[in-house]
């Protein structure tokens, strides 16, 4: 099978149709549940924190699955294997217990007392402005690679569908462009009732397309005995040269510390980003988010299936070459789509995966812009910022935010936006011990949580960049590295918690018996059961003099 | 500054026994997945599709069918309590006389 080359004008008309419909909705979004006013951050930021289940359902699902996981996943199955891809799997299905634990207590105490993002908490829980602030910078810093990535998935589908690559920077880029300026029109007028709104037609054209594709080219190619040969005569034949480890087609004995550890560490980590709390607290009720604990799995069956279409792909034979005529495994998924679909269908999927960055990227920008109105703006350089000028602040800065994602990706080597999505990893779940400890012990020093955050980071960064690619010296070739002590390959990310948590707990001793201020606490133990209909605690006004000094 | 009762300052009633319960539902898959050992094995094949895969496949069903068993279960160990806004009363900076942990 060939891989066409040129302009596939009849998938392109038809993802052009998707993205308009899905323009139209988002600025009409604004509309649907009209609130009295959008100016304040409940309403732009959270959707007046009034989804129900099933919208909550499609926003998460939305939110969660981004489009840059449904290009790298099956990517990395086709080309590395088991251990890089199917990972997602046990890991998206281990999460679901992991938050149903934890995030109707987050939710509770955030409704009691107006919390907007996870920082927020952490403030009102420590008391301890640095401590709010490490948490807010390390999610924001998490999440703008996130976002890059995103703009990479659209790319994908461009570059299979025969525009952008090559060419002059226009041509090159100029769809890309105009793809993001209509996402942050939208998302600057509708807030987060745009992408609520998206999600719905992102969501059902990702299952439609899934689900065809599973049932339709496996006979294509063989049926689903012979994708497995075919996947594991690759595996087993061809070695990863970054990394010099054999490919994988079931982990073997060396990797299933990196395989329980990838799944663990990413299930822990992937709520502490702030775009998964921004889609929590939208949600009406305590329970909400308990059901959905239960139904999100659904998404995480597709996602093993798209998986699983990485090794359609080697079955099938198919050659992910971009438009610079150099091998690209990022290609394979749009390009086995475009090899095997007929053209209108192939548009219905690549509009499925265009669509499904954009859902994702508004998110990610809104909870982006409030962690930085809440807190940066309002809790150090406007104290006094009205509701109006928090939601003014946190609308101009989710543009910059997109802005900033659009020029990363255009003027550096995607390489970059990589790296440092996979050092995002690492660090976002360094915030974990701040934000879940909180959530039901005060037990742990809030200047001891600062240190061992701040530790963690710093090891885990160290550790990544140790991480060489074996074929072209570069560092950032990997996210597992050998833990110590236990001596097996696993997450880094999971091994730098573990070691956060130890200095955490051990400084925590030192500063108790050092008798160090521990700071306020403004929540009381029923807070974290609240449901709807309890009502928001009412703050007495604090002046300056009587602010929580920071550690 | 008027002290309203602090009835809602700890956590409302709950039955142990029942949360254990819904806590082990919840760590079965957890731990289950984990133990990769247990199932990173081809055979047995099952339509074509290696154990490991089609194993992982079915943790999908079974974690969604437990988690849903936990939240019924949560939700019956623990029943919602009405608040008020008095909690803020812990604003006054005075201690309620009910005991609730506050470091």
């Amino acid at each position: 099978m060939t891989s066409q080359t040129g302009v596939n004008g009849v998938a392109l008309a038809v993802l052009i149709f998707f993205f308009v419909v899905v323009a139209a909705a988002g600025f009409w979004a604004a509309r649907w549940r009209r609130p009295t006013s959008m100016e304040s951050l409940d309403e732009w930021g959270l959707g007046g924190r009034s989804f129900g289940t099933w919208i909550t359902w499609f926003l998460l699902g939305g939110d969660l699955y981004t489009a840059y996981t449904f290009v790298a996943v099956p990517a990395a199955m086709y080309a590395f294997g088991a251990v890089n891809g199917f990972f997602a799997v046990p890991y998206t299905i281990v999460l679901y217990p992991i938050i149903f634990v934890f995030m109707a207590r987050l939710w509770s105490v955030s409704h009691r007392h107006g919390y907007v993002t996870p920082a927020d908490f952490v403030q009102g829980r420590s008391g301890s402005r640095a401590l709010s602030l490490a948490v807010a910078v390390t999610g924001f810093l998490a999440t703008m690679p996130y976002i890059a990535l995103q703009l990479v998935g659209i790319q994908a589908v461009l570059e299979v569908a025969g525009v952008g690559g090559a060419g002059n920077w226009v041509a090159k880029d100029l769809p890309l462009f105009v793809a993001f300026l209509v996402l942050a029109l939208y998302t600057y007028t509708s807030g987060l009732r745009a992408p609520a709104i998206i999600a719905f037609v992102k969501d059902i054209l990702i299952y439609l397309v899934i689900i065809v594709a599973v049932i339709y080219l496996p006979s294509k190619v063989g049926g689903w005995g012979h994708i497995f040969d075919a996947a594991k005569e690759k595996m087993t034949t061809t070695t990863n040269a970054a990394t010099g480890n054999k490919n994988v087609f079931i982990p073997g004995e060396k990797a299933y510390w990196a395989y329980a550890t990838l799944a663990l560490g990413s299930a822990l980590a992937l709520f502490m980003y702030p775009h998964s709390i921004t889609a929590t607290l939208s949600a009406k009720s305590r329970n909400t988010i308990r059901k959905n604990a239960a139904i999100l799995p659904a998404y995480s069956f597709v996602l093993g299936l798209l998986a699983l279409l990485g090794w359609v792909a080697i079955a099938a034979g198919t050659k992910p070459v971009g438009l610079d005529g150099k091998p690209n495994a990022q290609l394979v998924i749009p390009q086995l789509f475009e090899d095997t679909f007929p053209s209108w269908f192939a548009g219905v999927a690549f509009a499925a995966i265009a669509i499904g960055a954009l859902v994702p990227a508004a998110i990610m920008s809104i909870a982006a812009a409030n962690t930085f109105t809440r807190n940066v703006y309002k809790a150090w350089l406007r104290p006094d910022a009205t509701v109006e000028q928090e939601a003014k602040v946190s609308k101009v800065t989710s543009l910059v935010v997109k802005a900033f994602a659009l020029v990363f990706v255009l003027t550096l080597d995607k390489s970059n936006a990589i790296n440092f999505q996979l050092l995002g990893g690492i660090w976002i779940l360094q915030t974990f011990p701040s934000i879940v400890f909180y959530l039901y012990t005060r037990w742990f020093h809030r200047r001891a949580l600062l240190i061992g955050w701040a530790v963690g980071m710093v090891y885990g960064t160290i550790a990544a960049y140790g991480v060489t690619n074996k074929a072209t010296g570069a560092p950032f070739a990997g996210s597992v590295a050998s833990i110590p002590v236990i001596g097996q390959l696993g997450y880094i990310a999971l091994t730098a918690f573990a070691i956060n948590v130890l200095v955490a707990a051990v400084l925590t001793l030192a500063f108790r018996a050092g008798k160090v201020d521990e700071g306020r606490d403004e929540t009381i133990p029923a807070d974290y059961f609240a449901d709807a209909g309890d009502p928001r605690v009412e703050k007495l006004p604090v002046g300056p003099h009587e602010t929580t000094p920071s550690v | 500054m008027s002290h309203a009762p602090h009835h809602h300052y700890n956590a409302p009633p709950a039955n142990k026994g029942l949360l254990a319960l819904a806590g082990v539902l919840i760590a079965i898959p957890v731990v289950a997945l984990l133990l990769v050992g247990t199932y990173a094995k081809e055979e047995p094949r099952l339509g074509g599709f290696p154990f490991f895969i089609w194993y992982q496949f079915l943790w999908v069903f079974l974690c969604s069918g437990m988690t849903y068993a936990a939240y019924r279960i949560v939700l019956k160990a623990r029943p919602h309590r009405p608040m008020s806004t008095e909690g803020d009363e812990y604003l006054d900076g005075e201690d309620d006389g009910y005991g609730g942990e506050r470091r």
